[in-house]
């Protein structure tokens, strides 16, 4: 599969990782230069240095031949960004983390994968493992 | 300027060290007739160094510079009292005896004897010494002092940070030191089993890993049997390889596969196969019946910057000398004993212009980055690596010209350019591969310049330019 990843942080170099681990392609956009350098010189992957917001980042990252669009930011507005122009280009598998609780009701209506609150969901393992 | 007087006394003492290691051979060769040579060499050694370190008493630390000028120093100065046993023993013209010494201390491996044969065997082994310790000393000059990329090559030393390589430098150099021998008695005992003398395979073992190319035969090895070649190939194969990479091999137990990542090492099989290749398919183009272990050993020997020579370069086709020509200018790896411009400045070329390419290539912000010794590099870094390399690149080839200028201005008129141009190049990369020119009929003009030519090229001109600047111009060095 060809994934287009938002964001170069922890979730998204993670992800990145396994990705090629399971032999996927992937782009990641990153607006940040020092994530984005980190990340280039990390992964044998293309590294687009921009916002996913900026006028040629679908074009650059090849957004309508991808096979799923993952926003991993911290930032709900980015990634929601992310999600309506992947929406646009037609990709079929969207996936967002949504940090806002109450933001989860829009991603919902687009029709997006989501993983609410992803600080949350590791709070709530963590708790899980040590009552076991 | 004391720090430099003690560090050249320190390194003066190692000619007379070597005489004197030297006189029970002499003893054994040729009586007393080849001791006193040898006593004198090490009375002048022992008296200037001492002298040295008198003038250079209370000494602080030393600096970059200063190590250079001491590199520049004593190398000079090692090599003019290593000609003393060729003028006091042989009788050989002052610049001749200097020359053969340079050839020498600097594992070039030209030689203005015509026959090295009928040279007393404490001769013999005198040039050969002088080679093996001149091979192991370049080693410990570039890890030890010259600047041209630390970082580059600091890769080798560990994936550690840099403050962390200086500490182990000392135990690294110790180490490197006992490889050397290692291998040089591995070298001696190899080519005694394929056949050769004993005499002949200690004096050619100690030249061989040098990648120096003195032979005590007459002919260089034009009339040695096919295995023996083939028995050489793997030595100066040794010699030309990093030490460093030894270094990881021997002492850190690295496997080879990542020692392979190294992008040096991969230039150097890459050049080592696809060259010869070239070369035996340019000579079977040209319709010349060679040898094929002949060609190979040729390649090799340019390559790593041995010189030892299994046919005469006369017989062959420009274009074969020309690509012979080139291996000489790259040379073997950086922190091995070979000469020559060093794979390691071909490889961050090579890759600096991969890494402008693919930014020509990329969309707007696209991060582009080039591998580089299994990691990947932006090509900011690999530009500022490249330009380091660029500029020796670009000083050697100019001093290439000037000395093939005003070797032309001292050789007969009618001489071969290419033949020129082959010779000068074959001494300012310590080559020693000669297209005939180097021998006792050329007049000593040309000797002289062909000597300092080497010089120049043993250490990577920078040292020698820091002394000239020295001279010329204090201010130059204060101002840093």
């Amino acid at each position: 599969m060809y994934l287009v990843i938002i964001g170069a942080g922890p979730v998204g170099n993670s992800l990145v990782e396994r990705a090629l681990e399971a032999g996927h392609t992937a782009a990641v956009v990153e607006p940040d230069a020092t994530l984005a350098q980190e990340c280039a010189e990390e992964h044998d992957v293309l590294v687009l240095e921009m916002a996913i917001s900026a006028e040629t980042a679908a074009a650059e990252s090849h957004l309508a031949d991808a096979d799923a669009v993952i926003a991993t930011t911290a930032d709900d507005s980015t990634n929601l960004m992310a999600m309506l122009l992947a929406q646009e280009a037609g990709v079929e598998k969207r996936t967002s983390t949504v940090n806002q609780h109450s933001h989860l009701a829009i991603f919902r209506r687009l029709g997006v994968h989501i993983l609410a609150d992803p600080e949350r969901l590791v709070a709530e393992h963590l708790l899980n493992i040590t009552e076991r | 300027m004391r720090e430099v007087f003690r560090g050249t006394g320190i390194l003066l003492h190692v000619p007379a060290l070597m005489a004197l290691l030297s006189l029970p051979i002499a003893w054994w060769s040729d009586q007393s007739n080849g001791l006193w040579p040898l006593l004198i060499t090490a009375a002048v050694a022992i008296t200037l160094g001492q002298f040295l370190l008198l003038l250079g008493r209370g000494a602080q630390t030393f600096h970059r510079y200063q190590s250079m000028q001491i590199a520049a120093i004593s190398w000079t100065l090692i090599a003019l009292i290593g000609a003393l046993p060729f003028w006091l023993g042989a009788q050989l013209a002052p610049t001749s005896a200097l020359f053969e010494s340079i050839s020498g201390f600097t594992s070039t491996g030209l030689t203005i004897i015509a026959a090295p044969s009928e040279l007393p065997a404490y001769l013999q082994w005198w040039r050969s010494l002088t080679q093996w310790v001149g091979g192991i000393g370049v080693i410990l000059l570039l890890i030890a002092v010259l600047p041209a990329e630390r970082g580059a090559l600091n890769l080798y030393f560990s994936e550690a940070r840099e403050e962390k390589i200086l500490p182990t430098v000392k135990a690294t150099v110790r180490m490197i030191w006992l490889i050397y021998i290692a291998y040089t008695v591995a070298g001696i005992v190899l080519l005694w089993l394929v056949g050769e003398p004993l005499w002949r395979a200690v004096n050619h073992g100690m030249t061989a890993i040098a990648t120096g190319g003195f032979t005590i035969t007459d002919d260089s090895l034009f009339s040695a049997p096919m295995a023996v070649q083939l028995a050489y190939l793997p030595l100066m194969i040794f010699g030309a390889i990093s030490f460093l990479v030894h270094y990881r091999l021997v002492v850190d137990r690295q496997t080879p596969a990542k020692v392979w990542r190294f992008d040096e090492v991969r230039i150097f099989v890459w050049v080592l196969v696809v060259g010869a290749i070239l070369l035996i398919g340019q000579h079977w183009l040209a319709g010349r019946s060679g040898e094929m272990v002949s060609l190979v050993f040729m390649w090799v020997s340019a390559v790593t910057t041995a010189g030892f020579a299994t046919e005469s370069v006369a017989s062959w086709s420009d274009a074969a000398l020309l690509l012979l020509l080139v291996a000489v200018l790259m040379g073997g790896m950086a922190g091995s004993t070979s000469g020559g411009l060093k794979l390691l400045r071909v490889g961050i070329l090579l890759k600096d212009l991969a890494g402008q390419l693919r930014e020509f290539r990329a969309s707007a912000h696209e991060v582009v980055t080039v591998r580089h010794n299994a990691q990947r590099v932006s090509p900011k870094i690999m530009g500022e690596l490249g330009r380091i390399a660029a500029r020796l690149v670009g000083v050697f080839m100019l001093l290439w010209l000037l000395g093939v200028f005003v070797m032309l201005q001292f050789l007969p008129a009618g001489t071969p350019l290419a033949y020129v141009f082959f010779e000068t190049a074959s001494a300012l990369f310590n080559s020693g591969l000669s297209s005939g020119l180097v021998g006792p009929d050329m007049p000593a003009s040309a000797v002289g310049v062909l000597s300092i030519l080497m010089l120049l090229g043993r250490l990577e001109i920078f040292p020698l330019l820091v002394l000239f600047a020295w001279a010329f111009g204090r201010q130059v060095i204060r101002r840093n």
